[in-house]
């Protein structure tokens, strides 16, 4: 048998990539019942998106409605949320306009997609700033079928105001898809103030999904037609996510975790203030700088790290000395040999385990 | 769902949320009072229901 995993149990766990996506005991439970394949098709409806038993119909018109959409449908995740508008919007050789800090994925779904990809640049270091207004310039300089932003991004955990690029976008009527991997599901998204078309949505990063991968994409209706189009052959199989998606636990895992997501996203400024917190303790030490924005506003943080850079140039473990001290305090998340810089995550910790974490800090800078 | 499967069900779910106060208390897992009472309350319920099971099977 897999070694049993323990980061959550034994670690305050760090990894950006996964403090959003750790379960609560309900969703635990609730996925045990249906971790055998294909569980979740027992009273199939013809597609995932219209099972009523377990209600997948209902949470999915709920998120609808919570994120301020006409329409939501699983996928098996971000990117392929992302994908599926790109392949579904574009033709061979168009372009799109895509922010500077995105995430590989959303390269990748364009490169796959056959389309052009041109950029908003950030203003560089130390703060990596996407500035709303460039998405203008760029516009009338590219003419993109469509334009995507990374709402926050994993590498600084930057905010851009999507309402601005919103506004920008309906201004110069270009489709306009937000990839909210790192905001929806730890922060409130209304977009019915933002107007964005298209909603990609990371569950087993920010909406405390386990039991496999799961995105969502949330349209606009006007976008109807084309993006959830069915096939010729079988009427009610989305073409784009090949008829049914996330055909698993993970579905299950956030119909248990949508309520506790409702409530906690209204409790984003506990977490705001906590990372801030952290961020001024952290860079009051001399050889610790933060990159990205700053105030932050973000539970994602990297920190540059020269002090701890030059503590391992002198100590027996080398690169390999700040994972291994706290690993022994019990703290993970950060990849073994990254002195230089790291980043990190605060959600979900409690500002006495992150006093803890904090002192963790203070005394490896002491080694 | 019968009895038993039921019983087994419970027990896991007990456990899971034993997980959880590991989870909540992470890294020094000191407990307060009302988290030590619900650990005490939990492993009695998991005591009670695979001893009923023993019994069913």
């Amino acid at each position: 048998m897999t070694e049993t995993r323990c980061f959550e149990e034994d670690y305050i766990n760090i990894n950006p990539l996964q403090t959003g996506g750790k379960t609560n005991s309900d969703t635990r439970k609730s996925i045990d019942s249906y971790i055998d394949g294909y569980s979740v098709c027992d009273f199939c409806a013809g597609s995932l998106h219209k099972i009523k038993k377990p209600d997948f119909e209902k949470l999915l018109n709920e998120i609808s409605q919570f994120l301020g959409c006409d329409e939501t449908i699983f996928t098996n995740g971000c990117r392929e949320a992302k994908f599926a508008v790109l392949n579904s919007l574009c033709e061979k050789g168009d372009t799109v306009l895509i922010d500077e800090n995105r995430h590989y994925s959303t390269d990748v779904a364009a490169e796959l997609a056959g389309v052009k990809k041109e950029y908003v640049k950030n203003n560089g270091a130390p703060t990596f700033h996407i500035n709303p207004e460039d998405y203008r310039k760029r516009i009338d300089e590219t003419k993109p079928k469509l334009v995507i932003l990374t709402h926050v991004d994993g590498n600084y955990g930057n905010i851009v105001d999507a309402e601005k690029v919103g506004k920008i976008c309906r201004e110069k009527n270009v489709p306009f898809l937000l990839n909210t991997a790192y905001s929806s599901g730890r922060m409130v998204i209304d977009n019915k103030k933002i107007g964005a078309d298209f909603i990609a949505c990371s569950c087993h990063k920010s909406w405390g999904v386990g039991g496999g991968t799961l995105g969502l994409l949330a349209i606009n209706k006007k976008f109807d037609d084309k993006v959830f189009k069915t096939s010729v052959d079988y009427k009610k199989k989305i073409l784009q996510i090949l008829g049914c998606s996330a055909r698993g636990s993970s579905t299950i895992a956030l119909l248990n975790s949508f309520p506790s997501v409702r409530e906690r996203v209204k409790k984003w400024n506990v977490e705001v203030d906590n990372a801030k917190w952290f961020i001024d303790n952290m860079i009051s030490n001399e050889g610790i700088q933060l990159l990205g924005d700053y105030p932050h506003m973000h539970d994602v943080m990297h920190f540059e790290t020269p002090k701890f850079d030059e503590i391992a140039n002198k100590h027996k473990d080398k690169g390999y000395f700040l994972h291994k001290f706290l690993d022994k305090k019990g703290i993970t998340g950060i990849i073994p040999g990254r002195t230089k810089s790291f980043k990190m995550s605060t959600y979900g910790y409690s500002r006495k385990q992150l006093e803890y974490l904090y002192e963790s800090f203070l005394e490896a800078l002491k080694l | 769902m019968k009895k038993e499967t039921q019983l087994v069900y419970d027990s896991l779910f007990s456990i899971e949320d034993i997980r959880q106060l590991l989870r909540d208390t992470v890294p020094e897992h000191k407990l307060s009072k009302e988290q030590k009472e619900l650990l005490k309350k939990k492993v009695e319920l998991i005591k009670k229901d695979c001893d009923e099971l023993v019994k069913l099977l």
